[in-house]
């Protein structure tokens, strides 16, 4: 009954449908990806910790690097050193923070050093570890940096040197509890 | 009154072989779900009209295959008129909604009945769906048998169906396949709940109708048919939540015009915001929230053709828990050591960062065309721009954006989306659809890099036959599907654009059979496939909405599913009604994002890290759902939910699996006093101890320092222990002149426990919701009455 009468008008109906799909297919096409730039991204990343530590009253100077050149996440740090101390020394520190993510590489160390009143470093030693750490710098508000510091060891031991950086904008009160981690690395540090 | 009149119309036609087919049916009050008696029912096309009997039943008999109008009227009822295309005897039931009360039913002429589904569905419409008004769509599909909801604190949360979830649910918001940002567990649907009068749950893979991903289900959000008889209508909802002191009001206005009555509008708005939300020992800081959404649709509609323009926008801005922004492994630690989180604050609607900013917009233009010779064809284009603005906690160093207070990630999805259906006439027994799908997405971001720029290109093509007669309807259908993904990224500075292409076919073969008019049996298989979504593939860093890191993989396969559902349904007049499903789903390459160990070593100390895996995974269940009337005006109803979800390739259990649940409920509610009702049970969900035994390794941690974590169960901690919540509600509705007003109070969690869920990506940090009691008041208001 309905047999003969079916397929009679479906052409003119399936026309618009080939209109807009030709219409996607334009619009796609129109605007491909050529136009797709690098997206800007300037945030600076902290791919770089260094630890300078020179011997006092010698030229020694022992260095420990973590490096992890793409960032969080994607490839795994390419560097994070030991710390090999003498013991019952002290050893003049400095700390410098590199984004090498970027070419040039940039130094952060001089922005913290401007920002100073907002940021502080923390170095704390694993129980056990025969090491202490004292500030050497102080910022406008009379606050600890650790920008610089004086390394001490005591008798040969092991132990996790623990480096954290915090920011802290306008609440910087010498406590670590507070504010964002812009660093946190545990040094695996021998004294022998 | 109650006989049949003569039927004058069959008299000309000539008498075919086929024409003995009976339409029968029962009507009833869509609120109260009872029988009404000497209803009339109008068979329009043959001139014949019929009463219902004392149970509400009616029958035509001796009918020719074809399609048919149906008109049903009842005093002081909203008529419904509607299609129907007869090829066997069949039952279809109507329920009416009051005149008075109800605005949602003022059908439009031509308004058709799909055929059943033959997977197992479920239905969220009239009081119930009322009763769930200001919950997010995800909560409101909770009280859905098989359907539970994966969460991100208070405000987030995502329907998860037989136990998948995410991009393997379809939503299908006004008959638009939803484009939104689906990259995570904490990106929730982009639509406002208020704009359904009905919620449909396809439970099972139904890809072949709705496109390759259905493969958990499809979620139908529909609005009700625009008004179809002149004049204006409108309903007022608010609705107050005690818990987190939540207000939500949502107006609806149809509208059609005298002098063109073929043209038909509606305007929607709906404005919502509450505060931190509070569990029984603390308030969850930042978890505030607001959304401002609004709808316009304009319909013009004649017998046979009809054409609709619908725009919808929705924003939100979503407070994240702030102890959940944790730093690193270190927080991460500390915060599921502490019993309360690190960050509480007292109440306050104010939303600090991290918070997420979305906006979804949907343009849409459809059309159908109606011959009696070829059948019926619709066209839906839609046009969709989806926002998603997340602000971290943490702002990254001296950074352009940051210092602008831009987000830290800004991504648009764009999508261009289109669809033809041809619905062929009836021929014998057969009915049939067949369509073409088209679509075309892009994505653009901006700031840190989560997921790349890409094209996104796909096609499909199906069709659909279903066979009835008598007893049984036999439903076959196969679907071409295509996919074409160009995606432009730059790695250390250089570009690449790697591309991928995927296509599949996909079948279903299901059957219903009806043994009585009380009891029916259906049985569906089918089979979907979904291509590894480009979050899965590509993202690679630091989520911050859930300070995690996250890594895509590239060698991702598409996903196959192989699923069966049986249903078997009861329903007797008034005694006892119930349903149980069972379901057995095997899904090939199944891409699941498993928390590997140790954690990802960065500057800022380890990450818990996430890595998209991919096995042969198995989930079957099994739903309830029974309600009993014990005497007149008390009923229980009482539902259960059952999955099991398998890891084939390492022998064990999948992670992030819904635990069991139960719910039962005794309701009171008075036949003489319309509207009223009280209603007093509980929710049990016992704990999940169905988890894996050993955590995925990940392959690339980076020189592990410290073992700050012992994983649990494969995860950062074990599944919380199981806990029942009290829920008590009850309603009436007033009348003060001649206006009624719906109020209704509710009360979850009502014994104010602290609980946490498996399902609660939260649940490391903070307890869930305390009690909280809602108000809901509508307000129905016909300007034609008054």
């Amino acid at each position: 009954m309905f047999n003969n009468q079916i397929k009679m008008p479906k052409k003119k109906f399936l026309k618009p449908a080939f209109m807009l799909f030709l219409a996607a297919g334009l619009l796609s096409s129109c605007d491909k990806n050529d136009d797709e730039q690098e997206p800007e991204n300037e945030s600076e990343l902290i791919t770089t910790v260094m630890l300078m530590m020179q011997e006092v009253g010698t030229a020694n100077t022992v260095t420990a690097t973590f490096r992890d050149p793409d960032g969080d996440g994607g490839n795994a740090p390419v560097q994070f050193d030991e710390i090999v101390l003498k013991p019952n020394t002290v050893y003049n520190t400095t700390i410098t923070l590199m984004d090498e993510s970027k070419t040039p590489a940039e130094n952060i160390t001089e922005e913290i050093e401007e920002e100073s009143a907002d940021h502080q470093f923390f170095y704390t030693p694993t129980a056990g570890l025969n090491v202490s750490v004292a500030y050497q710098d102080k910022d406008a508000n009379n606050l600890p940096i650790g920008l610089e510091t004086t390394v001490t060891t005591g008798a040969a031991s092991t132990g996790k040197l623990n480096v954290t950086l915090k920011h802290q904008p306008g609440i910087k009160n010498n406590n670590i509890a507070i504010g964002e981690t812009d660093v946190e690395l545990d040094f695996t540090t021998t004294v022998q | 009154m109650l006989f049949c009149l003569p039927a004058h119309g069959q008299e000309n036609k000539p008498k075919s072989a086929l024409c003995g087919l009976t339409l029968s049916g029962k009507i009833t009050d869509q609120h109260q779900d009872t029988p009404l008696p000497a209803a009339t029912i109008i068979l329009e096309e043959l001139n014949q009209v019929v009463q219902t009997d004392m149970a509400g039943n009616y029958h035509f008999h001796d009918l020719c295959p074809g399609i048919y109008h149906v008109k049903t009227t009842y005093v002081g009822f909203d008529f419904i008129r509607q299609e129907i295309r007869l090829t066997a005897s069949v039952i279809r039931n109507f329920k009416l909604h009051p005149a008075a009360t109800e605005l949602g039913a003022v059908r439009i002429s031509g308004h058709r009945v799909p055929p059943p589904p033959t997977q197992a569905t479920g239905k969220l419409a009239g009081q119930a769906l009322e009763q769930t008004r200001g919950e997010s769509l995800g909560r409101a599909l909770e009280q859905i048998s098989g359907v539970t909801t994966l969460n991100t604190g208070p405000s987030i949360s995502k329907p998860v169906i037989h136990g998948l979830h995410s991009n393997r649910v379809l939503l299908l918001n006004n008959g638009v396949r939803q484009e939104g940002q689906q990259w995570g567990t904490e990106h929730a649907p982009e639509i406002d709940a208020n704009v359904a009068s009905t919620l449909t749950v396809v439970k099972g893979a139904a890809g072949v109708r709705y496109g390759s991903d259905a493969i958990g289900g499809v979620v139908l959000v529909e609005p009700a048919p625009l008004r179809d008889s002149v004049g204006t209508d409108a309903a007022i909802n608010l609705v107050g939540m005690s818990n987190n002191r939540m207000g939500n009001m949502n107006v609806i206005v149809n509208h059609n015009f005298v002098r063109w009555p073929a043209l038909r509008l509606r305007l929607q708005g709906s404005l919502k915001k509450g505060g931190n939300a509070q569990t029984p020992d603390y308030y969850l800081k930042n978890t505030g929230f607001t959304e401002q959404n609004f709808s316009a649709t304009l319909g013009f509609q004649q017998e046979k053709y009809g054409l609709e323009v619908y725009y919808s926008q929705f924003n939100t801005k979503l407070g994240i828990l702030s102890a959940s922004h944790i730093g690193n492994l270190t927080d991460l630690k500390r915060a599921i050591e502490s019993p309360v989180p690190l960050d509480i604050a007292n109440f306050s609607y104010q939303i600090n960062r991290p918070y997420q900013q979305v906006s979804h917009d949907l343009l849409k233009l459809s059309g159908f065309f109606r011959t009696g010779d070829a059948g019926r064809f619709t066209w839906v284009s839609s046009f969709q721009d989806n926002n998603r603005a997340e602000y971290d906690k943490h702002l990254p160093r001296n950074n352009e954006r940051a210092a602008l207070n831009l987000p830290e990630i800004d991504l648009k999805l764009s999508t261009f989306y289109n669809e033809l259906v041809w619905e062929h006439r009836p021929y014998k027994n057969m009915t049939g659809t067949i369509g073409v799908t088209g679509m075309v997405q892009r994505n653009q971001y901006s700031g840190r890099f989560f997921i790349p720029n890409y094209w996104n290109y796909t096609g499909g093509i199906f069709w659909i036959e279903r066979w009835r007669k008598d007893k049984w309807q036999l439903e076959v259908g196969t679907r071409y599907d295509y996919r074409f993904l160009d995606v432009v990224f730059y790695e250390n500075h250089v570009r690449t654009e790697p591309q991928f292409t995927y296509h599949n076919f996909s079948g279903t073969l299901g059957s219903i059979y009806e043994l009585n008019h009380h009891v029916s049996f259906s049985l569906n298989g089918g089979t979907a496939f979904r291509s590894p979504n480009v979050n899965e593939l590509f993202s690679n860093g630091l989520h911050h909405g859930t300070a995690s890191i996250e890594i895509g993989d590239r060698n991702l396969k598409a996903e196959n599913a192989y699923n069966v559902v049986a249903t078997a349904t009861y329903r007797s007049v008034k005694k006892l009604n119930g349903e149980l499903s069972l379901y057995y789903n095997y899904i090939q390459n199944y891409i699941f994002l498993a928390p590997v160990f140790p954690a990802t070593l960065t500057v800022r100390g380890a990450f818990p890290t996430f890595r998209y895996t991919q096995t042969n995974a198995t989930f079957k269940g099994l739903d309830v759902s029974l309600s009993y009337q014990l005497t007149e005006p008390l009923s229980v109803n009482a539902k259960a939910s059952l999955v099991r979800a398998f890891n084939l390739n390492t022998n064990d259990y999948l992670i992030l699996t819904p635990a069991d649940r139960f719910d039962a409920h005794l309701r009171y509610e008075p036949t003489q006093a319309k509207g009223t009702f009280f209603q007093i049970g509980g929710m049990l969900v016992r704990r999940q101890n169905r988890v894996p035994d050993s955590p995925v390794a990940n392959p690339e941690p980076g020189e592990e320092t410290t073992v700050t974590f012992m994983p649990v169960n494969g995860d950062y901690k074990a599944p919380p222990p199981g806990y029942f919540l009290l829920q008590a509600s009850l309603g009436k509705t007033f009348i003060a002149g001649k206006q009624p007003i719906e109020i209704s109070l509710s009360g979850d969690n009502l014994l104010n426990i602290s609980y946490r869920d498996y399902l609660n990506r939260f649940r490391y940090f903070a307890d869930e919701m305390g009690g909280n009691i809602v108000l809901r008041v509508r307000l129905p208001l016909n300007f034609n009455s008054i």
